[in-house]
This record gives structure tokens, C-alpha cells and sequence, in this order.
């Protein structure tokens, strides 16, 4: 009886308010610990914008920010500014910062395939910001502390397993609450709900073909098969599911289909041969015209560890056939040429290629080949 | 953006130099493996006596001589990529190159210089490239590296580009210079 006193005691004086109200208009002010939080944000942005890391394409963030205005009134913006990054990152990953900033990977947004899509996760991002999170978390983690140390000085040992349990993130049940408020927002504004499982099933075949565990943006969810389940059973119980909305594809596409390039190379650099081969099958489908659709099926297959040497050849001589004077086909036939002993014909593609590319940065090897080709 | 004052980064520097592990390193070291010998200059530290050795002279924050040796057909660095006996020097670079650019430590990585060059009078290449690490600071690196029977020999230099790393480039050419690769059969021999 008098521990449950003592207990009672340090509960009600300890505790810190973990339920706040959601961030909206002209009057929202910061708590004070909640503006720790956030100039800590403000540091982290800075690490990040002066990183190199951050993907620059102005038209990809006006769109950004526009599909964001649409998830959220201006009463939300008025009281927490949603700035939208794309960071240069292959992995399949998206996270929020208290002050609203919301970075996501390219390999997040090259692996989504409308607008409605990209919905679900900015509004399941923007609600972690809208509904303060941060610095619920933050709180719930003081807490737990706090009745460690009570529990501590009566029942000792008990207290640290329980703070413990709260240095883990995001916790599931805000992450519901993200789910949830994230799927509301998305019907408001007009998006096909059904959407939502959709991106999350492709993210869960991209980490299965790669053989990942459930990355950071996952990590602290529910289970990804959980989360699915989730979505459909709210969809299915808000009558959603033969509610047809906006996907806005053609739109989506091609603002991100720059990244989706990009994000390809970086998925080559990384040696994901799979992930990069369905980045650039995606990206000949939305651009067909390009001859870098078929140079960077053409490095896939020259770079994986067995070498299709011949299945890269016909892929760089489809690039020169779109576009004769783009020059990085021609050193990669080289190079083939080159080891398969056809020195005559690599130095002729070397030559054309330093004939488009004077500048280019390996000018010092191309030399040598070419002159130990003669 | 939030630095690390000069002064505690240096102390902090001078207590890692001095901490176990780390031994003087000038003269000649070779590894108990015999796969290689090199020469560090008077006044700096090396730490670890296998076929990966690091060295430094005010500290690993200000400037870095790793040796390397990755084996063909495993994964290099950030990548999955694998170097193979039959790739060219450019080829190996390009494996390089982007075990570096997907490494998280190396923000916003530019291509400097990548060149031909030779290591021990092998046949390498040669890449230059600048960074960000993860605070910010402006980094420069410079990795030279030559295939030789299963493995690939890398030896790299990287500095901030502020002050450090001209100040030390010419030491770091010196070691180079230095650098012998014993052939894998006489490696073998010399163990046994």
C-alpha cells in the first residue's frame, strides 16, 4: 500500500503531459522542451543541406511542395512550415523532423507509381510532425525515466527494464496513429486509398528481392505485413475500396523521373543489381527516346560479376541508335571490344568517344588503350 | 553547424595516438603475412600489425595512410561490386569509386583525378576524390591501387582539404614510393 502511494506519488508529479493537441494555426506555440526539439531539427537540416546529400531538382520540389498543400489546409502550414527534400539515397526510406522538415530517398520515391502514393507518405510524415511526436516520444522516454529512478529507489532493478522499453523510436502506437491520420488525409484530399497497400506491398517485394531486413523507415513500424493488413482492413471498413480517387501518374511520373534515373545509378554504384535493373526498366518505359535507358541496362550487364558481355554490347548499340552522339556507349563498347582482344574496333570506339567527350575525366586511360591498340 | 573545437579534437587525437595499439611507426613494416613492405617517415604512428594498417602522424581526424588489400570476388567497401582478376585498372577503379560513393561516411562524393598510375611498378590506377564526412567537414582522398593474383592493393591517403592535406601529400607520396608488393608465391614462401 505505501509503495503504490510512493508510486501514485512520483506519477503525478514526474510525469510530463504526453497528449498534446495537433499543431494548427497563426496561435500554435512551441512548449519550451518542444523547442529543444526543434532547434535540434534545425541542426540536423543544416548537416544535411551543406552534406552534398540532398537531391537538387527545383521542379521536383515545387511538386512536392504542391501535392503537401494539397494533404494539409494553410492553417497547418501556418504553424509548422513542411519543407520537402529528396535525399540522394537508394535505400527505400522517408522520416520527419519535428520542425516539419520531410526527407525523402530517391529510392523511396523511384519505386512509387502515382501521386497517391506519394500521399500516403508525406501524410503519414506530416501527421508525425502535425501531431507532435517528437516530442510526445521525447516525453513518454522522460517519463519512463523518471519512474525508473522512483521505482529504482523502491523496488530496485525493476525501473531500468522499464525505461528501456521506451528508447525505441517512434512507437507502434504513434505510428498507428501516423497510419491513420495519414490514410484520413489522403481521402480528403481526393486520393485513391487503394493506393496506399499497394506502395507498401512493392516496398516489400524490393526488400525481399535484396534481402533486406525492414529498413529504418520500417524498423520502428509495425511490421510491414501488418501495416498492409491495416490499411486494407481500414479501407475495407471505411467503404474505400471500390471508392475510386485521383492517382495522378502521369503527373507523378514525369516529375520524378529524373530521380528515377538517378536513383538507378546510385542502385548500380551500390552493386543492387536487381533494384537498378528495375529502376532502369522504369526509366526506358518513361522515356523511351533516351539512349540512357539502354546505356544503363548495358553497365548492369557489364558490371555484374559474370559479365554479359554480349547482352551490353546490343544495349549500348541501342543507346547509339537513339542517340549517335552521346558519348558514354562508345567507351563502354571500347572496353569490351578491348578485352575480347578486337583492338581495331575498340579504338575506333574509343576515339569516337573522346571525339564527343574531349574533357572526359578518364582521358588518361582511353589514351593508353587507344595506344596500345595501334 | 556544430564543429568540434581545434583544441579538445586535438587532445582527443593525441589520446588515441597514444592509446593501445598504436606504435611508432617509422622504418620499414612488413606484415606477418609477407605480402607487402612498406615505409612510414619519422614521427608518425601506425595502428595494426596485419595486412590493414592505418597510420597517422597528428591524428586520424586530420590526416590518414590506410593499406588495404581486398580479395577478388568479395565485396568492396560500401558495395556489393567485387573485383575480378581479368578487370582492367579502369574497371577496378570504377569498383572503387563506387565503394566509396556508397559509403555513408563520404558525402557528396566529386571525382578529382582517376588516371592511370602505378603502385610497386604494377599496372593501377590512380582516384582522387572530394567529400563531406558526416560533419560537414570538406575531405580529399587519394586511393591508388593495383591487382596482384586474388587481391587488390590499395593504398590511400585522406586529409582535410583545409591545411592537412597539402601540407601532408608530399609525406604520403614518399610512402608510396616505398610501397613493395611481394609476388603471392614468394609471399607463400617467405611464411613458410
Amino acid at each position: 500500500m505505501r509503495t503504490s502511494l510512493a508510486l501514485a506519488g512520483l506519477l503525478a508529479t514526474a510525469c510530463a503531459q504526453t497528449r498534446l493537441a495537433p499543431a494548427s494555426g497563426n496561435a500554435f506555440r512551441l512548449e519550451e522542451d518542444e523547442r529543444g526539439l526543434w532547434r535540434q531539427a534545425e541542426e540536423a537540416e543544416a548537416r544535411f543541406e551543406s552534406g552534398g546529400l540532398v537531391y537538387a531538382d527545383a521542379a521536383l520540389e515545387a511538386y512536392l511542395d504542391e501535392v503537401a498543400h494539397r494533404i494539409q489546409p494553410a492553417s497547418v502550414f501556418a504553424a509548422i512550415p513542411f519543407r520537402i527534400r529528396v535525399v540522394r539515397n537508394p535505400y527505400l526510406n522517408a522520416f520527419t523532423l519535428p520542425n516539419g522538415r520531410i526527407y525523402l530517398h530517391t529510392g523511396m520515391l523511384a519505386r512509387m507509381d502515382n501521386e497517391a502514393q506519394l500521399a500516403t507518405v508525406l501524410a503519414h510524415e506530416m501527421t508525425h510532425a502535425t501531431h507532435r511526436h517528437a516530442v510526445r516520444e521525447w516525453r513518454d522516454l522522460q517519463n519512463h525515466v523518471a519512474l525508473a529512478a522512483g521505482l529504482n529507489s523502491i523496488l530496485p532493478g525493476i525501473g531500468t527494464l522499464a525505461a528501456f522499453s521506451g528508447v525505441r523510436g517512434y512507437s507502434r502506437e504513434l505510428e498507428t496513429e501516423a497510419d491513420d491520420e495519414g490514410l484520413r488525409l489522403v481521402v480528403n484530399a481526393g486520393y485513391d486509398a487503394r493506393e496506399a497497400p499497394k506502395l507498401f506491398a512493392h516496398l516489400q517485394e524490393q526488400l525481399r528481392e535484396e534481402k533486406q531486413s525492414e529498413p529504418f523507415f520500417f524498423g520502428t513500424h509495425p511490421a510491414l505485413d501488418a501495416r498492409i493488413e491495416n490499411y486494407r482492413a481500414r479501407i475495407e471498413a471505411q467503404g474505400l475500396g471500390k471508392k475510386a480517387g485521383a492517382t495522378n501518374a502521369e503527373a507523378f511520373l514525369s516529375h520524378t523521373r529524373a530521380a528515377v534515373y538517378d536513383n538507378a545509378v546510385l542502385d548500380l554504384r551500390a552493386g543492387r543489381f536487381v533494384a537498378a535493373e528495375r529502376g532502369a526498366r522504369k526509366f526506358a518505359a518513361l522515356d523511351p527516346g533516351s539512349p540512357r535507358g539502354p546505356y544503363l541496362f548495358g553497365e548492369i550487364a557489364r558490371q555484374r560479376s559474370d559479365g554479359e558481355w554480349d547482352a551490353a554490347l546490343d544495349d549500348y548499340r541501342r543507346a547509339v541508335a537513339l542517340d549517335a552522339r552521346y558519348p558514354d556507349p562508345y567507351r563502354a563498347i571500347g572496353l569490351i571490344l578491348y578485352k575480347r582482344d578486337e583492338k581495331s574496333a575498340a579504338r575506333e570506339a574509343f576515339e569516337k568517344y573522346l571525339s564527343l567527350s574531349p574533357a572526359a575525366t578518364d582521358r588518361g586511360y582511353i589514351e593508353a588503350y587507344i595506344g596500345s591498340s595501334k | 553547424m556544430r564543429r568540434t573545437p581545434l583544441g579538445p579534437a586535438l587532445l582527443c587525437v593525441a589520446a588515441c595516438a597514444s592509446g593501445p595499439g598504436w606504435v611508432p611507426a617509422e622504418g620499414t613494416f612488413e606484415p606477418p603475412s609477407r605480402r607487402y613492405a612498406i615505409q612510414f617517415p619519422r614521427g608518425w604512428m601506425r595502428l595494426g600489425d596485419r595486412d590493414t594498417v592505418v597510420a597517422s602522424r597528428d591524428g586520424l581526424f586530420l590526416q590518414r595512410i590506410d593499406v588495404f588489400q581486398h580479395e577478388t570476388g568479395k565485396p568492396v567497401g560500401g558495395t556489393r561490386k567485387a573485383v575480378s582478376a581479368r578487370m582492367l585498372p579502369q574497371e577496378v577503379a570504377e569498383v572503387v569509386h563506387d565503394a566509396l560513393a556508397s559509403s555513408p561516411g563520404m558525402q557528396g562524393m566529386t571525382v578529382l583525378e582517376n588516371a592511370p598510375a602505378s603502385l610497386d611498378g604494377r599496372p593501377g590506377f590512380k582516384l582522387v576524390v572530394a567529400y563531406k564526412d558526416l560533419d560537414g567537414l570538406r575531405m580529399r582522398s587519394i586511393v591508388y591501387g593495383t591487382l596482384l593474383g586474388e587481391a587488390l592493393y590499395e593504398l590511400s591517403y585522406s586529409a582535410p582539404e583545409r591545411h592537412y592535406f597539402d601540407r601532408d601529400l608530399q609525406a604520403f607520396e614518399q610512402v608510396r614510393s616505398t610501397f613493395r608488393i611481394a609476388p603471392p608465391a614468394l609471399a607463400r614462401a617467405k611464411n613458410d
